[in-house]
């Protein structure tokens, strides 16, 4: 299976939740802002990289879990790769989602857009850390569901007679 | 094979994808408000997806969709989902349509909010009778481009 987690830039949401995804930051409680400023990946991607699919690792069911930024209109986008993909004859059930931004409050949108946009990573990647680190509990949770969903679709594995 | 027009605002991509199927006509008809009621079918649930355009002479699949974002951006984003899923790119085709930033859409969408909804109607149809041309070139250059291909 494939899990792609999407946001606008692939800087800090979805490298966020892959992170908590694969075990890189925690699922239950809250690790403190200087653990997500360090986390892999965060608040280094470009511009350039807008559209680009990142593979972060694999989860412990061996599935891949990628990064996507797909700027504005990411829904819309999401969803047109899904039929994209289902009118080109792929079968899309190995494959999921999902909407990182939706947990993004204000800070972590102001920090986004001061240290990637404006190039003021001094202050905005502090403040990005900051804003995921104040919405930390609704990432995980939303993870959480992930995962169960992921585990559920596993197939069974087999056992020795 | 695919053909997908893409545009920073839904419109000029379905524009593009209707005149290349003949659901719209290669020059401005007289009723724009006809061929602007063709283009928002379906909107409420195709809104979040690819537009169907239908199938042209040679049988290939039109769509249309709206980015919100620079043309790369949807360009990366498609061959990257079709090179995970070991999709060849010759089965489709990106065809871009208008400029990187459509200001005139922008306004469009900021008079709709802003409740001007028929200053932005009229702004709108305006755009239409314009992007009109624009719309014909991206299908010509995606025409030429297939035929190119081997």
């Amino acid at each position: 299976m494939k899990i792609i987690y999407y946001c606008y830039g692939a800087a800090h949401s979805s490298i966020t939740a892959a992170n908590i995804h694969l075990g890189h930051l925690p699922l239950e409680g809250r690790p403190a802002p200087r653990e997500l400023l360090h986390q892999p990946g965060f608040d280094r991607a470009e511009a350039h990289e807008l559209g680009d699919l990142r593979l972060m690792g694999t989860d412990e069911w061996g599935n891949e879990v990628h990064v996507l930024g797909l700027a504005g209109a990411r829904r819309v986008m999401a969803r047109a790769l899904l039929d994209f993909l289902a009118a080109l004859g792929v079968d899309t059930a190995s494959l999921l989602l999902v909407d990182a931004l939706q947990h993004a409050g204000v800070l972590l949108r102001l920090g986004g857009y001061a240290s990637r946009r404006l190039g003021l990573v001094w202050c905005g990647r502090p403040l990005c850390a900051l804003g995921v680190w104040l919405k930390y509990r609704a990432y995980a949770a939303h993870v959480r569901r992930v995962r169960q969903e992921v585990a559920r679709l596993q197939p069974p594995t087999r056992t020795a007679p | 094979m695919l053909v997908i027009y893409h545009s920073r605002d839904y419109l000029p991509a379905r524009q593009a994808a209707a005149i290349h199927t003949g659901l719209l006509p290669p020059g401005p008809p007289a009723d724009l408000r006809e061929a602007r009621s063709i283009l928002e079918a379906g909107r409420a649930l195709t809104a979040t997806g690819l537009w169907a355009a239908g199938t042209d002479s040679d049988g290939r699949r039109i769509f249309a969709v709206g980015r919100a974002s620079r043309p790369e951006v949807a360009y990366r984003a498609f061959c990257a989902m079709a090179n995970l899923m070991g999709v060849d790119r010759s089965r489709f085709l990106l065809q871009n349509v208008g400029s990187p930033v459509a200001w005139a859409e922008l306004a469009v969408s900021a008079l709709g909010r802003l409740g001007l909804v028929r200053l932005a109607e009229r702004l709108e149809l305006g755009i239409l009778r314009r992007t009109w041309a624009q719309a014909g070139c991206a299908v010509s250059e995606a025409n030429q481009r297939l035929q190119r291909r081997p």
